[in-house]
């Protein structure tokens, strides 16, 4: 009796303690993206927090600054390429890997998922050779190469636990209804799937648009944004910086938006 | 074992010899069977008796290692599942879950190259057909489990396929919806004249809709015939036990001739009446179905009797079960209308059973 | 028909469509293989120049290089031990509150998850900096003299790789933990055991595959991280991916670039192959 009455004072100050714990944490990952908010709309040309007054002046200087919309762009073009093209192989790879069973599947599962551990610095260092062989260093199409084998990884991923999740039987009965194999992929499973296929884009082409390590070794001198941004950086930090940082951020809200508009892949199943 | 067809029907499926095994598993040792135009025939076994994959490789999604299928006369084992003109309602229904119910019926119409007003006017009719007029522009999500089983069945006939099969169609739904489905069935197989193959576990579901239902275990065809038959003259033991309820009790031969009787392995003297050709010492299986054996106001009221005890009793309702212990200890299940004649029975009591000779079947 | 002039046949519509499903990997398949294995197996011809192992024994045996790799994993394990520690409670935070706090709390993860490497470690640099937002926090408010040296050194480059990495050990501990089954608590519960244990005895258990998978996956990641190290460490940190930059971009030596590359990879395998052998036994 004497435990009884003694246990929810105990359990309510864990719950407490607990909760706090993760109200912590939730704002340590929170809160660099919160500080470059007011940064990047600060009227000083050195970092000052808070900032002594508001403007638009560094949003001003990086969309009048042809070396950041040239970087921008760039990194644009090389992100909606691998986003297309780790998507289509992905999901080709995808349905071979889940649907079908021949041998030697599992190996070849494990070597398309390794270049999600392969860090990033020894993929540049072994491919710079190759590519400059074929002339594609300092090309955007070699980045955009590049970054499809870092982003086939996180396709299949995506792409094939959605597989995984719908019915076989459905593409079966379509094929039973007189369908061809492939007008049963195209009609009946690959409009289940499309949530994923939308996410696994978007992951693609986030990863990409994100990267830095291969860009700078295979970039030469074209640099993508992530470049220009590490330059700018080491060199002359300014509120620039947190501009093109609070415009990628807000780019990102924007794409997790569409995202859990076209359906699910960051949500939680519920 | 008959595999023929009735004589009055054509025959439109045809499965012979038909092989299957994967690795070291035989799932079907050389399987034949026949189904007639307009016939309903079911598959009934246990998992793993081989039922579903027959019903898979006459539909075309398993291969078979030997043997052949025909299908009104032309070969399609080879044939891909799209080329055989087969409709086919799966254990979940496998509706396309981001088409309408429409477009779903419309899918193998749309295959097949009907034009668009072809296919909305059958479409139409199917939904008419399956009482789901209005219901074209729904998703299969928001439908019943029942409505699911109908758009599953209207999408599988709307092109007129030459068969149709049937995988548990109804294993998903409780117990009323089930019964009123399988009426619903049957009606419409009939209206339609639709040669059916129809697979399922459950023996009961088996009895009411077939006309001929064939018995599968272990990759085998244990019997083919009317429910009738399989009921009432199972060929073996496998069948007897599996398809209803029944006292199996082994059995051997004693005497010849016109003389010939049944000696239990329990000890007791039974008159049977035995085929010819079973002579004295061989052993057999007795088949009595519980509602063949009834009490007796006294011992000798049949050509069969034993004095006993209840053991139990089970009330079913319309029915009730009795399960009571002779004296050598073989214990007999009875099953006895509520509502009849007798007077209840309690566990504890004495009583008499008994059955007539022609109630007991015997099976090797 | 006698059953000997029934032909034997081949499994056709099963065999075509396997061989289907090959071609269909095959794209993939062959980009992988041009531009993933083969330069892979380049480098490590590469390491082996003129068939000497004079780069692995200078990176085996020479002290600096030592020293990195000793630093390197040193980082990766605190990292990884820091990760679990703050992550397996937001895990189960996401598992288990109800529904608007833990979708509120899958945005706090998913939210920087996604954000830019780069834009997340310059807003550690202002915070974290001389002149930075905390040590401006910390002097204005009397509490210390000077500014704390919270960047620039093995701290700062702590902080920004547990950022960055908290996620990825987040993600599959929360996977698993959404499919544990409830009722299994609420019974041992009910059979007497007190919170403590039941966390012991139960939930760590059943969570325990997400936790190594989570585990790995930061190790594995902090092995080889390069941005923010090279940004928060501000020169004073040094760890293998900056060691391997450095030899190529500065020194041009490719053969000892490659050798160190070919460590990191074995480094990757071993702890790869450690995590299957650890989630065997757990689950054995």
């Amino acid at each position: 009796m004497t435990r009884r009455g003694r246990q929810p004072l105990a359990r309510r100050a864990a719950s407490v303690t607990f909760h706090a714990f993760c109200g912590l944490i939730f704002l340590f990952l929170l809160l660099p993206l919160i500080v470059v908010v007011p940064i990047s709309f600060s009227d000083s040309t050195y970092l000052q927090f808070p900032p002594p007054r508001y403007s638009l002046r560094w949003y001003r200087e990086f969309l009048g600054d042809p070396n950041w919309l040239d970087a921008a762009w760039r990194s644009l073009k090389i992100g909606v390429t691998t986003g297309v093209m780790a998507t289509a192989l992905g999901t080709l790879i995808s349905i071979s890997l889940v649907r079908g069973s021949y041998p030697g599947k599992s190996a070849l599962e494990q070597f398309v998922m390794a270049p999600i551990a392969l860090p990033s610095i020894v993929y540049s260092v072994a491919a710079y050779k190759l590519f400059s062989t074929f002339q594609l260093v300092g090309s955007w199409q070699g980045i955009a190469l590049a970054h499809t084998i870092h982003a086939l990884p996180l396709v299949v991923l995506v792409v094939g636990s959605s597989l995984r999740t719908i019915d076989v039987s459905t593409e079966l009965a379509a094929q039973g209804l007189g369908a061809s194999w492939i007008t049963a992929v195209r009609r009946i499973t690959l409009p289940q799937i499309r949530p994923a296929l939308v996410s696994a884009a978007f992951i693609a082409f986030i990863s990409s648009f994100d990267e830095l390590v291969i860009a700078m070794f295979l970039g030469g001198i074209n640099v993508t944004l992530p470049k220009k941004m590490f330059d700018s950086i080491m060199y002359e930090i300014d509120p620039t910086i947190a501009a093109v940082s609070v415009l990628q951020i807000a780019l990102v809200v924007i794409v997790l938006l569409v995202i859990g508009r076209l359906g699910t892949g960051v949500r939680p199943t519920a | 074992m008959s595999t023929e067809t009735p004589t009055d029907r054509a025959e439109i499926l045809a499965v012979r010899g038909a092989r299957k095994s994967y690795g070291q598993v035989q799932a079907l040792e050389s399987v034949s069977l026949s189904v007639g135009a307009g016939e309903f025939v079911t598959l009934l076994g246990p998992s793993g008796s081989g039922k579903t994959t027959l019903l898979k490789a006459i539909a075309g999604f398993e291969d078979i290692d030997e043997g052949t299928i025909r299908l009104g006369g032309e070969d399609i084992t080879d044939a891909p599942p799209g080329r055989r003109n087969i409709g086919m309602v799966f254990q979940n229904y496998a509706l396309f879950p981001h088409m309408t119910v429409a477009q779903n019926i419309a899918f193998p119409l749309e295959m097949r190259g009907v034009s668009r007003a072809e296919i909305a006017r059958r479409v139409e009719d199917a939904l008419t057909l399956v009482e789901l007029g209005g219901y074209g522009a729904r998703l299969p999500r928001e439908l019943s489990g029942g409505q699911q089983q109908r758009v599953a069945l209207a999408r599988a006939t709307v092109f007129s396929p030459r068969l149709l099969l049937l995988d548990e169609p109804f294993s998903a739904l409780d117990r009323k919806l089930r019964e009123n489905m399988q009426v619903e069935l049957r009606r419409l197989q009939q209206r339609l004249g639709l040669t059916t193959v129809f697979v399922t576990h459950d023996q009961e579901e088996a009895l009411l809709l077939s006309d001929r239902i064939a018995v599968m275990s272990n990759g085998r065809i244990e019997q083919l015939g009317s429910p009738d038959a399989i009921y009432d003259n199972p060929a073996n033991y496998f069948v007897a036990g599996f398809v209803g309820e029944a006292n199996l009790v082994r059995a051997r031969v004693e005497g010849s001739g016109a003389g010939q009787s049944l000696r239990l392995a329990t000890g007791e003297a039974l008159a049977a009446e035995l085929p010819p050709g079973f002579e004295a010492g061989r052993e057999l299986q007795l088949v009595l179905r519980p509602e063949r054996i009834r009490w007796l106001d006294q011992a000798g009221d049949a050509s069969n009797s034993f004095a006993a005890v209840v053991v139990e009793h089970l009330y079913l309702g319309q029915d009730s079960k009795y399960r009571v212990r002779l004296e050598s200890g073989l214990e007999l299940v009875l099953r006895r209308q509520s509502l009849g004649t007798d007077r209840p029975r309690r566990p504890g009591q004495t009583a008499f059973v008994g059955w007539q000779a022609s109630d007991m079947r015997i099976v090797p | 028909m006698s059953t000997i002039a029934l032909p034997f046949k081949a499994r056709s519509n099963e065999g075509r469509q396997q061989r289907f499903y090959l071609l269909l990997a095959a794209p993939g398949f062959l980009l992988l293989a041009v531009l993933f294995a083969f330069p892979l197996f380049d480098l490590m011809r590469l390491s082996v120049e003129n068939g000497s192992l004079s780069h692995y024994h200078q990176v085996l045996f020479g002290e600096v290089y030592v020293l990195v790799f000793a630093n390197t994993v040193k980082i990766a394990i605190v990292v990884t031990l820091l990760c679990a520690v703050l992550g397996y409670p937001v895990a189960h935070f996401l598992a288990t509150a109800p529904r608007w706090w833990a979708l509120f709390g899958l945005l706090c993860v998913v939210l920087p998850f996604w954000t830019s490497l780069l834009v997340r470690t310059y807003a550690w640099m202002i915070l974290l900096g001389n002149n930075g937002i905390i040590n401006r926090l910390l002097v204005g408010s009397g509490l210390v003299e000077r500014p704390l040296p919270l960047m620039h050194n093995e701290l700062g480059v702590t902080i920004g790789m547990v950022h960055v990495l908290l996620p990825y050990f987040v993600f599959p501990v929360y996977a698993v933990m959404a499919r544990v089954d409830r009722t299994l608590l609420s019974a041992a519960e009910g059979l007497g055991a007190p919170p403590w244990q039941i966390l012991r005895r139960i939930y760590l258990p059943l969570t325990f595959p997400g936790v190594v998978a989570g585990c790995t996956l930061v190790f594995i990641l902090a092995l080889g991280f390069f941005i923010t190290p090279a940004l928060l460490g501000g020169g004073k940190v040094m760890m293998l991916a900056l060691l391997i930059e450095q030899q190529v971009s500065q020194m041009l030596n490719w053969g000892l670039a490659s050798a160190l590359c070919m460590v990191l990879v074995a480094a990757i395998l071993l702890s790869y192959w450690a995590m299957k052998q650890s989630a065997r036994r757990g689950t054995a």
